[in-house]
């Protein structure tokens, strides 16, 4: 019975922080009326210095426009694989995309910042159109949008 | 009946003349479809034409006329936007749901982002 406790007591302490590293977080990305069809959208982190972490979506599925949302491409260099697996439909004017994901605890109070471009067909480009650093008090509280994006916010 | 008969005869005649002019109409067209230069003639044309289709769609294609120079560099011209470009094609990004996201220390291991629009 003690090496059964034992044994609990080790996978409990191997598994836990594992745990701890992430938590379930929603984005939701409220569109503007802007009159225009679906609007590509890139979600990305920067750290605390600027530089390209990785994408956490990508609103669009043809990859001939991704240079429109000219900060991404310039911060990937275009690199497609960077959204293999998380890429979704364009997003219609007034239309609201929510996004649930697990997302690693070290993002958030540590410097990241979660950047949207925007862009839609005939109508500029709008990159960095949301800059808003992952805090735990920056959770529920709304950003708005330049052009395309009327709010933005995450919530755990 | 004089005046019947040269009736008929300038029918028939205008009748046979258009059959002439059709044939040689006809021959020609053949002459120009099968010739050997004509051959080359129209592989050029279908070249042509179909860089024109490029050009059209780049008139109208997203994000407004100014990007149309940067469009060279798109997918259209390298002749695999049929398809190429389509969502989930050769060159495009996999979807959700097709193949892991990517490790990129942003997200869990194994997990994926759910998506919904409303």
């Amino acid at each position: 019975m003690k090496s059964l406790f034992a044994a609990l007591a080790l996978t409990t302490a191997i598994i836990a922080p594992d745990l701890a590293t992430a938590r379930p977080i929603t984005l939701t990305t409220n569109l503007a009326q802007y009159g225009e069809p679906g609007a590509y959208l890139s979600l990305y982190v920067t750290d605390a210095s600027g530089a390209y972490v990785g994408s956490l979506w990508m609103a669009g599925g043809k990859s001939k426009y991704y240079r429109h949302l000219s900060d991404w491409a310039r911060l990937t260099g275009g690199d497609v694989a960077q959204v293999d697996g998380i890429t979704g439909a364009s997003v219609g004017s007034g239309r609201s995309l929510e996004l649930t994901m697990d997302l690693a605890d070290a993002l958030f109070d540590a410097g990241y910042t979660l950047h949207i471009d925007a862009a839609a067909e005939d109508m500029r480009e709008s990159p960095n159109e949301i800059a808003v650093p992952l805090t735990t008090k920056g959770a529920g509280q709304p950003v708005k949008g330049r052009r395309y994006i009327a709010n933005f916010s995450y919530a755990f | 009946m004089k005046q019947a008969i040269a009736l008929l005869l300038t029918s028939g005649a205008l009748g046979l003349g258009g059959a002439t002019f059709a044939e040689a109409a006809q021959a020609s067209v053949h002459a120009f479809v099968f010739e050997g230069p004509a051959a080359g003639m129209a592989a050029q044309i279908w070249t042509v034409s179909d860089d024109d289709d490029e050009d059209e769609n780049e008139g109208r294609s997203w994000f407004g006329s100014d990007d149309d120079d940067e469009d060279s560099e798109d997918c259209d011209d390298e002749h695999d936007d049929e398809g190429g470009c389509a969502a989930g094609g050769v060159g495009n990004a996999a979807p959700a749901g097709s193949v892991a996201p990517p490790k990129n220390g942003l997200f869990t291991d194994g997990t994926a982002p759910q998506a919904q629009t409303n």
